[in-house]
């Protein structure tokens, strides 16, 4: 292969690569939409106190701060670049597994807190717009998170005496298994799209 | 001439140049064998992942013994796909559409058995309402969501119920009802973009393919001429 040739491809793979980014980032904000809408309804219904209300919604409202601005330059065909669109789908991360360990002030926390379900769209989005390495590295780091939550936060998991309730590390493994699957999935498909795109061309 | 009187043969071909030779039908088809693999794996996940799960830990043994037929009896009819698919012969449309509503129907059997709120179970809808998101259209896709959606919030009640209901129940069943929706929903929102990408890439193809061609009939014709 000639050095011209192997530029050529290479130039063709960043074009994809760019593109692929391009065009796909709307979905990792819709992801992020729902996740907004989730956390609105949790903290409208769980809040108590005026207080607790401006404590809950603010990191909510920084969300959709985000949201905006990523969406909307999408929309004005200015989008974000790969490290904006990671950074942001990282705090949408660390955002979910915030709300899985404090919870609000009546709802449960780690294991028993139901917000852990907004980890999926995040995770299907960045996996169908990402490279397959940088999508492993974020579903496992979505997988770790979430563990190490459920680890630490309560003993529900895990005891103070380091014996293991078995019963509850069924649901723990069940859901790091589903995580892992969806981001699996999406990228799979990533990778189908992609192939069909240059056999289309071709 | 209207659409309606038209030969079938005139019609197509007329439609396929309106789509600069794209044969929409075709391309449906397409999409259900692209994404019919991401069906077959969500499947996988889900046989697997269930029976393991069901062997180690059953309360009950008339749910493990139902769970255990469900699954054997969805890795059976996948494996008969998943050979099809390999052979690379075609699969019947209605058979792709039947082995999801199945998938659905089995999460929902499973979730119906367990009887409690939250359940583990729940967790398998996201990968095949994914699998279904990337390979069918979208009005298909609504309908599989709302199917979902529906059994899941009928499965549900009877265990709130028994459970005396709270804010917090209901919080969890809004954000449970949010993000089975969100996860087909953007499967389909990538599927209608990476669809339009393609169509793009190859009407832009075509485009330089014919002034290609027309730049060479040129030349002929100036070389003939000359």
């Amino acid at each position: 292969m000639t050095a011209n040739t192997m530029n050529t491809s290479n130039n063709f793979s960043q074009r994809e690569a760019a593109e692929d980014i391009f065009f796909g980032q709307v979905v990792i904000n819709w992801a992020r939409w729902f996740v907004i809408a989730a956390g609105v309804a949790m903290v409208m219904i769980l809040t108590e106190t005026p207080n607790e209300l401006a404590v809950g919604i603010t990191p909510i409202v920084g969300l959709m701060v985000v949201n905006f601005y990523l969406h909307g330059r999408r929309l004005a065909q200015q989008p974000a670049n790969k490290n904006l669109i990671t950074i942001s789908s990282v705090l949408d991360l660390a955002l979910i597994t915030t709300v899985v360990a404090i919870g609000t002030k009546t709802s449960a926390i780690g294991l028993d807190n139901q917000f852990y379900v907004a980890y999926f769209p995040v995770i299907a989005a960045f996996s169908f717009v990402m490279p397959r390495k940088l999508s492993a590295v974020y579903t496992l780091v979505a997988m770790a998170a979430y563990a190490v939550t459920c680890f630490t936060v309560n003993e529900r998991v895990i005891s103070a005496d380091s014996s293991i309730h078995w019963d509850q590390m069924e649901s723990v493994i069940t859901r790091l298994i589903v995580m892992g699957a969806v981001g699996a999935l999406a990228s799979y498909f990533w990778r189908v799209q992609r192939d069909r795109r240059r056999i289309a061309v071709d | 001439m209207t659409q309606a009187t038209m030969p079938r043969s005139q019609q197509s071909s007329e439609d396929e140049k309106k789509n600069f030779g794209v044969n929409i039908s075709k391309v449906a088809n397409d999409d259900i064998k692209a994404g019919l693999p991401v069906i077959i794996y969500a499947r996988w996940i889900l046989v697997i992942a269930g029976f393991g799960l069901t062997l180690w830990n059953s309360s009950n043994f008339v749910e493990a013994q139902v769970s255990i037929l469900i699954l054997l009896g969805l890795a059976v009819g996948n494996f008969f796909l998943q050979v099809e698919v390999n052979r690379k012969r075609a699969i019947p449309a209605w058979i792709v559409y039947g082995a999801s509503v199945i998938d659905i129907a089995a999460i929902s059997g499973v979730l119906a058995l367990s009887n409690v709120f939250p359940s583990s179970t729940y967790v398998f809808y996201m990968p095949a309402l994914l699998a279904i998101s990337v390979t069918f259209s979208t009005v298909n896709t609504a309908k599989y969501t709302a199917g979902a959606l529906v059994a899941y919030l009928l499965l549900v009640i009877a265990p709130i119920n028994d459970l005396g209901g709270s804010n917090e129940m209901a919080t969890n069943l809004i954000v449970h009802a949010l993000i089975l929706v969100s996860v087909p929903f953007c499967g389909n929102v990538y599927w209608r973009l990476e669809r339009s990408r393609r169509v793009q890439e190859i009407q832009t193809d075509l485009v330089e393919q014919e002034l290609t061609d027309s730049f060479e009939m040129s030349s002929v014709e100036v070389n003939h001429d000359s």
